[in-house]
């Protein structure tokens, strides 16, 4: 009977379920100087347990539902999204333009950060979508885009503006001095010196006080300026603040708004710039590469070349997102950039389908922007995170939205 | 062996061994501009191993691999391919996910303008080298009788038209000598007569010169100038089909195979 | 005897016994890579579950009045090795096994979510803090003397290492001898072959990530009782520096990974008396990087020939 070795199968899962939860969540180690004891927590594991041989118990069904999901996924909206689509785009454009300005400041900020994440989430997603190069250690150039416009600031006085560019190629040189050797390395040894990279540059920053002010960071960063105006109420420099020039009274709620429409403007200017990539020889040399290194090569692409501009821009986004956020912050210190900010990144990508732009921006917004609503919901982001990337693995290696691919047209008569 | 002054392809000698297996010894041959010439044996023979020394895929363990007089044995294989040899997959090796166009777009990748800025910008230059590029493609398209699955994932096409995208995409790369790796492999009886004068004609049409491995022999007898037998990786014979099919040394390497 | 030569030495007993530990680990990651050529990226927080669970098997054990010193141990490192074990075990069925076949990335990426989920698991359920444990083993020896140097030798540390030893002796006869060794040899020069002549290649996968995961729990039991500090982040870097182990002795062969271990044991004592205790961890990082780039194969692995 299927039924039958169903049940068996779940009781089974149920039995490991209580194993393994009993010792970690059933128990509670009190630690105390000198004794160490234990507290039972036994309706945890229960929970645990129920939940366990119910999910086993249905686990046909929740796949077969999955697979349905998928097909409407796939073509349902994006019929609609085709027709409309420079309309859709228009307005969402305009919306995104417009809401800072009625909604509240926490939220505003908010987004702000999660625009961060969307510019990096593309960034990495030329590097993992479209080429294929897992980079574990993408938080390394987020560091050091964030660093060079703090220190350009801090010692020299450049502005934001010269900076941003400038933290963008300063990591393109970074991706292009550690892909050069690297980038033949097979892809999982390639992600694992990545992530070797990233802590030794965290840990550099973390051990050379003298330059990086060591785990104290660098505090007290110019902010970004529109044209020289000043977003305080009394100008550093002695010249105009953008309330006085614009004879506004002064609010706080500016600078948020200005820091905002910054992060979306640098949103769009990178969506405009991927989307032209993609496009371009590069960015199709890039895709085959990913699905057939071999081939490639006995077309005469030289991987290292193909590899190494994919990299080596990928990270440069990473750059661009560090210089704003050391300007929004004000303070940077090098526990902003841990291997959790790589896995976040990463899982972004992941969810939003490795490939597809549209996918990670929702999966960006998602990621930032959940554990700011629901509070309580902050402590257990991580653990779903961990959980929804083992899940997108098994149910559905491309992502939530499936990379739309842009079909060179021809005519077919 | 025939050695020629003015040989598109000559190969010296070329030896490759896996660890203590030899699975090629001392192979000679040289190739004229427009021939087609077929490498035949049996499985394992070492075949395979040969376009992969040619094409650099691997390194030939001794001899020498000249093109147009320029020594491509130590090459990287994209450098090779660049040189004008580019090469088929005796499984074949499309770029699945993307489209037939897309496949044909990327093997003129080196063709293509790939200044950063010249495609950002979308300048002139740019586009009017992604023009020429569309057309080459939109060429070898309707050459293959590719055109209305242009816009289809090739991993969906049918077994013959992936063969035939796979021959496209390397003439695309306008190359000079052409290796197919079991071309007919898997083609029905139909689709192999037609791969016969397709074959025929990119030599003729194209000036293109072709190294084919093939099992089929009918074809190989057919379109091929000279033949080059390889067995247990040593090369045991060289001549026109009408020789090689009298060749003892091969007829009995062949022995228990039906194929005369 | 000088005192630099004392303080030389005493560095070669410290890279010993955290060599030791590395080696342990690091051959969960050689034997899982050497059979599925997957990087089990979640191994180093199964060492980090083994040092929690050591730790509650001990708590329980006090609780209900065992005290005498080798039962407690003994019944420690079998529970331990257990349900570390199991959820090894677990780990392969829910997140791997499901994925044969696939993209090399798709289980690589698979395995960071194992990782990340285990973490935050324990740290969820047992709190962020450290939990720090009496040392049940304390004392050692102390040799020589030189201006005031001494060599210390912990009793732990000569635990540890002949532990350590007893293990690998195990490991090296079960895969030599056992038909579940030779079986799992087989699967892992030619998995497809291996399954054509009848045997169970899944089964030997799982008993490959439960021979890893008792391994790591053997560690972390040992860890537990060496520092007796433990929280729910150690499984991390340690995984790392296991792994750069594996790579630099040659991922994919066992006694690779436990001159590995060894070897990065001792880089890593050396560079933090001698260089500075921050930079023990650059310097670990950068062993790996340079092994991948200079010598991918490591120092006893096998070339891979890519097939064309
Ligand atoms: N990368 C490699 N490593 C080890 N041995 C190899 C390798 N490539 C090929 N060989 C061996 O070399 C010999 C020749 O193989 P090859 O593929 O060239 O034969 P072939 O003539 O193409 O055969 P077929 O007609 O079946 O395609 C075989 O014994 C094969 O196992
Ligand atoms: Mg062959």
């Amino acid at each position: 009977m299927i039924v039958r070795q169903q049940i068996i199968a779940a009781l089974m899962a149920a039995l490991v379920t209580l194993v393994l939860a009993i010792p970690i969540v059933g128990v509670h180690i009190i630690s105390e100087p000198g004794v160490i004891a234990l507290s039972w927590d036994g309706w945890k594991v229960m929970v645990a347990v129920v939940v366990v041989f119910i999910v086993q118990l249905l686990k046909s069904y929740f796949i077969k539902s999955a697979v349905i999901f998928n097909y409407k996924a796939k073509f349902a909206p994006g019929l609609l999204i085709e027709k409309n689509r420079k309309l859709i785009i228009s307005l969402v454009i305009l919306f995104a333009i417009v809401w800072p300005f009625y909604a509240s400041r926490g939220d505003v900020d908010i987004v702000t950060l999660a625009f961060i994440y969307v510019m990096m989430g593309l960034g990495l997603n030329i590097v993992v979508g479209f080429a294929g190069l897992l980079d574990l250690g993408y938080v390394a150039f987020y560091a050091v885009g964030a660093y060079s416009y703090a220190l350009l600031s801090q010692y020299f006085g450049i502005s934001f503006w010269i900076c941003l560019p400038i933290s963008g190629a300063i990591a393109a040189l970074f991706g292009y001095l550690l892909g050069f050797p690297v980038l033949r390395l097979r892809g999982d040894y390639l992600a694992i010196v990545t992530l070797g990279f990233g802590e030794i540059i965290r840990l550099l920053l973390n051990n050379m006080d003298s330059l990086t002010g060591g785990p104290d960071g660098i505090g007290n960063i110019a902010k970004p300026t529109l044209f020289g105006l000043q977003f305080e109420r009394q100008s550093s420099d002695g010249g105009l603040t953008f309330h006085q020039f614009f004879g506004l009274p002064y609010s706080s709620g500016d600078k948020t708004i200005f820091l905002y429409l910054l992060a979306l403007l640098l949103v769009l200017l990178s969506l405009l710039v991927i989307n032209r990539l993609i496009r371009m020889p590069v960015g199709r040399a890039w895709e085959a590469l990913r699905e057939d290194e071999i081939a490639c090569r006995s077309l005469g692409l030289n991987p290292m070349h193909i590899k190494l501009s994919a990299f080596t821009l990928g990270v440069s986004f990473a750059g661009f997102a560090g210089c704003f956020f050391a300007a929004r912050q004000g303070f940077i210190n090098p526990e902003s950039f841990t291997f959790i900010e790589s896995a976040i990144v990463l899982a972004i990508v992941v969810l939003g389908g490795m490939g597809s732009q549209l996918g990670i921006i929702l999966a960006a917004l998602a990621m930032t922007i959940l554990p700011e609503i629901a509070r309580e919901f902050d402590q257990y982001r991580m653990l779903l995170f961990g959980m929804v990337m083992v899940l997108m693995m098994i149910w559905r290696p491309q992502g939530l939205l499936p990379s739309q691919r842009h079909i060179i047209k021809i005519e077919t008569s | 062996m025939t050695t020629n002054a003015v040989a598109l392809l000559s190969v010296e000698n070329v030896g490759m061994q896996f660890g203590g297996l030899t699975a090629l010894e001392a192979v000679s041959f040289s190739l004229n501009e427009k021939k087609i010439v077929a490498v035949i044996g049996p499985n394992g023979a070492g075949k395979t191993t040969l376009f992969n020394c040619l094409s650099g895929f691997y390194q030939p363990t001794t001899g020498r691999v000249m093109l147009d007089g320029r020594a491509i044995d130590k090459l990287p294989s994209h450098e090779i391919a660049r040189a004008g040899l580019v090469r088929t997959f005796q499984n074949i090796r499309l770029f699945k996910q993307m489209t037939v166009m897309e496949n044909l777009l990327v093997a003129q990748f080196t063709r293509s303008d790939n200044r950063l800025w010249a495609g950002l910008l979308n300048n002139r230059h740019y586009r009017e080298k992604e023009e020429t590029v569309k057309r080459e493609a939109i060429y070898w398209l309707e050459r293959m009788e590719l055109t209305p699955f242009a816009n289809r994932e090739a991993g969906n096409l049918a077994y013959g038209q992936q063969r035939r995208l796979e021959i496209a995409r390397c003439m695309a790369t306008a190359p000079r000598l052409l290796l197919l790796d079991e071309p007919a492999a898997g083609l029905n009886p139909n689709e192999t007569v037609a791969l016969c004068q397709l074959i025929s004609d990119l030599r003729n049409d194209h000036g293109v010169t072709i190294l084919l491995i093939e099992h089929d022999m009918s074809l190989v007898m057919e379109i091929s100038e000279e033949i080059l037998v390889l067995d247990r990786g040593r090369p045991i014979a060289w001549g026109v089909p009408a020789a090689i099919r009298e060749d003892r040394a091969v007829i009995s390497a062949y022995l228990g195979e039906e194929c005369l | 005897m000088s005192q630099f030569i004392l303080e030389f030495i005493q560095q070669i007993i410290n890279g010993l016994t955290l060599g030791s530990i590395y080696a342990l680990i690091a051959i969960g990651y050689t034997m899982v890579y050497g059979i599925i050529g997957m990087i089990n990226f979640a191994h180093g927080e199964i060492y980090m579950i083994g040092a929690y669970i050591s730790i509650v098997v001990i708590a329980a054990l006090a609780m209900i009045g065992i005290t005498a010193l080798p039962v407690v141990l003994l019944l420690t490192l079998l529970m331990t090795i257990i349900i570390t074990s199991l959820y090894g075990w677990s780990v392969e069925r829910i997140a791997y096994r499901p994925l044969r076949g696939r993209h090399r990335l798709v289980p690589l990426i698979s395995a960071i979510g194992m990782s990340i989920f285990l973490q935050n698991y324990v740290q969820i359920a047992q709190g962020a803090r450290d939990i720090a444990m009496q040392p049940l083993i304390s004392g050692g020896w102390r040799f020589g003397d030189a201006g005031g140097f001494q060599i210390y030798v912990s009793y732990m540390q000569v635990i540890i290492a002949l532990v350590t030893l007893a293990f690998m002796i195990l490991l090296s006869l079960f895969i030599l001898k056992s038909r579940v060794g030779k079986a799992s040899r087989a699967v892992a020069q030619d998995r497809e072959m291996a399954n054509l002549l009848g045997i169970d290649t899944d089964q030997i996968i799982s008993i490959t990530f439960v021979i890893g995961a008792a391994l790591a729990a053997v560690a972390g039991l040992l860890v537990g009782l060496y520092y007796g500090i433990v929280n729910a982040y150690i499984g991390f870097i340690v995984g790392l520096k296991a792994f750069t182990a594996a790579v630099l002795g040659g991922i994919g062969s066992i006694p690779g990974a436990m001159l590995g271990g060894v070897l990065l044991g001792l880089v890593e004592s050396f560079s933090s008396a001698y260089l500075s205790t921050e930079y023990k961890d650059v310097v670990a990082f950068s062993v790996l990087i340079l092994v991948l780039l200079f010598r991918p194969t490591g120092l006893m692995g096998k070339p891979e020939v890519e097939k064309v």
